[in-house]
């Protein structure tokens, strides 16, 4: 076994400070979680009058209040739950199923203007969003999807940012699998859906979280486009603006809490994925 | 294989398609755009809560066949107005902060002049006057009715006043001083506000109209006219009337010493949070405290509203009452007689009136007894409008004259502990059963109020609401009052001095910017 080099005092102290300040930004994260958990707990005349002491009498309470209280125009906790979900999961699968097509399309098929989108895409994101909002909103409205279910469908657009990524990773997929896959007689849609598509899961999947966590916690979009179907994110954002007449930080906090628990969980389960898993490729050497 | 694939991606976009076309044309929310009967309610919900429209809502559906109200609230205004006046509005009526221009509503007058079935008064009978006023437009129409009822006055810490030896509420802004100096010397904070001023600005607006009368502040000032009747005119701005006044006053109450320091940085719910909880003994707040500070309903009970104090200087205009102790004496005798402890016979000498022996001029006793009860308010500026291109006019109608209805009135009490612009038909006072002393003393000064002064005003001069100007010119004076670093505090006489720069500075823009 080989021994470890002992340290010198400089490095000791250098890689101490250096641990001591990591520590610390990681408290500094940690803490605001603890914080806003225990702001839940506390009543709100004790968040205001101390906001940095422990809870007289931990209300946990709140936490199941949360669901009576928050309403937005009629709209109870579960509803915006469930909008939540739906808008997420469902909106985010869609992006994603069509962005990969999209890409994989563009790149692995050669016709004339298979490098348009690349480009087109290249210049939406120089776009501010108050050069395309208003006209996308008009948009939107006219087709009847505002304030729809239906609004889902905006996302399957397929020429988000993530094209580039896909695109990358298509790139410097070999055409070999698919030269294989013809010889036996494979269609172009078997190619995609049983070769090429199954070696783009991991890449696929941790674009499918960042942009799920995106989506999770938007609610410009929401409050813009489904004003009548709110998302959590929007019962929060209304409240908060509530709380300019209404005393109730405790709820506020509570609800904070209780809507980032799924990003949390989500976040911690899989942040391997999501920070390494989007230069994989498929040819190992 | 091959075709089975083909045939699941002819599904999936067929699907996808008929998705994409059923999306296309579909409404709102269900509600239909160009119904006649269905009632569409934007409602700004600031302090009142929704709880009295969501009750106001049910009942009137419950009762109505024809009408079938619905609301959405928000308690950010401009979401509230965001369609007002836009192509594709589909709201029938609007609960907002009142508006200067008035070219697309629905005049409101046959409103107003209903009589409701049961009832023996017309709605027109049962408003209160002042905020009637307020809310008639220059061409005499009333485009706009006010919906919040409240009242803004001093709340102070009746535990505080009681340690600090006050048995005497202040009836003079000198008092008041006092009471302050008595407060702060048992180690009590004697006011907190929240940042830009608080709810102090509507105090000024009062004590502005206690100085120079009603008349002035509506038909002179706000009507950008000055004393020769020439309007507008900049010298309105200019002359050294009550808004100077009012300056020197607070220098002697809004001061460093008797702020809850971090006043001028908090929020609103904050500063009331700390006031509840004792931090200072008194704040200029209003009739949404209750309905706010839910969560502290039993420390409102420690808590009441004062009946608004006199500005002293006010014995400048007096022709008898020329010093604070007879002008309190006064007071006191007003006091005894809305309180119903005398009558007004009591103190009568032929044309004039007798107060400890010193005789009164009716015309100063007039004066003083209008300044008292002169109740400031933000409410009346807190207006329903219907817009001329609503389909349901008619509906919104209906709507309204139900919630100035008796069954309104009570719907609306019960939810919000707080006086509404209009009485019961049957002059009866509201059934009070279960309401705290802060909530009782709403209704009180709202039925004792001669005059509820405020900068939400329908004949207001469009200097005002298009011009940008306003009674102080935008100048944060409260802040610079009492600003915890000495550099930064500022007289009365520095402050008019920046208030008359800024007049010269920006009178010709706020003229030429009238649309």
């Amino acid at each position: 076994m080989k021994l470890l080099k002992r340290k010198t005092l400089p490095e000791i102290l250098i890689y101490s400070f250096v641990s001591l300040l990591f520590a610390a930004v990681a408290f500094s994260y940690l803490y605001i979680l603890f914080w806003a958990i225990m702001s839940g707990a506390k009543t709100h005349d004790e968040i205001v009058m101390n906001p940095f002491s422990f809870p007289s009498k931990w209300m946990w309470e709140h936490f199941v209040e949360v669901t009576k209280v928050l309403e937005v125009n009629g709209h109870n906790f579960f509803e915006m739950l469930f909008n939540s979900c739906y808008f997420s999961i469902v909106g985010c699968l869609l992006q994603q199923f069509t962005t990969v097509t999209f890409a994989y399309c563009c790149t692995k098929y050669k016709f004339p203007g298979s490098e348009l989108p690349y480009v087109i895409i290249l210049i939406m994101m120089t776009l501010p969003i108050y050069g395309a909002g208003g006209a996308q909103y008009k948009l939107f409205r006219s087709l009847g999807l505002v304030d729809s279910y239906w609004h889902v469908i905006c996302s399957a657009g397929g020429m988000s940012a993530q094209f580039l990524y896909y695109r990358a990773f298509f790139k410097n997929l070999s055409w070999t699998y698919a030269e294989a896959a013809q010889i036996d007689g494979a269609g172009h849609f078997q190619i995609y859906f049983k070769v090429m598509l199954p070696q783009a899961r991991p890449i696929f999947g941790a674009l499918f979280l960042t942009s799920w966590l995106a989506s999770w916690n938007n609610y410009e979009s929401a409050l813009l486009y489904l004003p009548n179907l709110p998302t959590l994110p929007v019962g929060i954002y209304q409240f908060n603006v509530e709380m300019m007449y209404r005393a109730r930080l405790d709820i506020l906090f509570a609800a904070c809490v209780l809507v980032s628990i799924p990003a949390l969980v989500l976040f911690i389960a899989f942040n391997k994925v999501i920070t390494t898993n989007v230069s994989l490729g498929g040819i190992k050497g | 294989m091959k075709n089975t694939l083909k045939k699941t991606l002819a599904i999936l976009l067929a699907i996808t398609m008929l998705a994409v076309l059923s999306a296309c044309g579909s409404k709102n929310s269900g509600k239909s755009a160009n119904s006649t009967t269905d009632i569409e309610i934007s409602y700004w919900n600031a302090g009142l809560g929704s709880k009295w429209l969501e009750d106001m809502v049910e009942a009137f559906n419950k009762k109505n066949t024809k009408y079938r109200a619905t609301f959405h609230a928000s308690a950010n205004h401009n979401s509230a107005a965001a369609t007002y006046g836009m192509d594709g509005d589909t709201v029938d009526l609007y609960l907002l902060l009142m508006r200067g221009d008035k070219s697309k509503m629905e005049p409101l007058d046959d409103v107003l002049n209903t009589t409701l079935k049961g009832e023996n008064k017309s709605i027109m009978e049962k408003f209160n006057s002042g905020y009637l006023s307020m809310v008639k437009a220059a061409d005499g129409h009333y485009y706009e009715l006010s919906y919040g009822g409240g009242v803004i006055g001093i709340v102070y810490n009746k535990e505080h006043f009681k340690k600090a030896g006050i048995t005497q509420l202040p009836r003079t802004t000198n008092e008041l001083a006092i009471t302050c100096d008595k407060l702060n010397s048992k180690g009590y904070k004697p006011f907190c506000h929240f940042a830009a001023g608080g709810y102090w600005p509507f105090f000024s607006e009062l004590f502005f109209s206690q100085y120079d009368g009603n008349d002035y502040y509506v038909n002179n000032f706000y009507a950008c006219k000055d004393t020769s009747g020439t309007s507008p005119s900049k010298d309105v701005f200019t002359a050294k009337d009550g808004r100077y006044q009012v300056l020197k006053t607070y220098e002697k109450i809004i001061t460093p010493e008797y702020i809850m320091p971090g006043s001028n940085s908090i929020d609103h719910t904050s500063a009331q949070t700390q006031f509840l909880n004792g931090s200072a003994s008194m704040m200029v707040s209003g009739s949404w405290l209750t309905n706010e500070m839910s969560g502290s309903k039993d420390k409102i009970n420690n808590f009441a509203m004062m009946r608004s104090p006199v500005i002293s200087a006010i014995t400048d205009k007096c022709t008898a009452i020329k010093g604070e102790g007879l002008l309190r004496k006064v007071i006191s005798a007003i006091d005894s007689i809305a309180d119903g402890e005398k009558k007004a016979e009591d103190f009568k000498n032929g044309n004039d009136y007798l107060v400890d022996g010193e005789t009164i001029p009716a015309a100063d006793w007039e004066l003083v007894w209008n300044a008292r009860f002169s109740v400031p308010t933000n409410f009346s500026g807190h207006c329903a409008s219907i817009p001329t291109y609503s389909n349901c006019k008619d509906g919104a109608k209906e709507f309204l004259k139900f919630f100035y209805s008796d069954e309104g009135y009570k719907i609306y009490t019960n939810a919000v502990r707080a006086p509404l612009p209009y009485f019961l038909s049957t002059g009866a006072q509201a059934d009070m059963d279960g309401f705290n002393d802060f909530e009782k003393s709403q209704f009180r000064m709202l039925a004792e109020a001669v005059h509820t002064p405020t900068e939400y005003i329908a004949t207001k001069h469009r200097v005002f609401t298009d011009g940008g100007a306003s009674s102080f010119c935008g100048i944060d004076y409260i802040s610079a009052l009492c600003a915890s670093n000495k550099d930064d505090c500022k007289t009365a006489n520095q402050l008019w001095d920046m208030i008359e720069q800024k007049v010269n500075d920006n009178y010709d823009t706020w003229i030429s910017d009238i649309k």
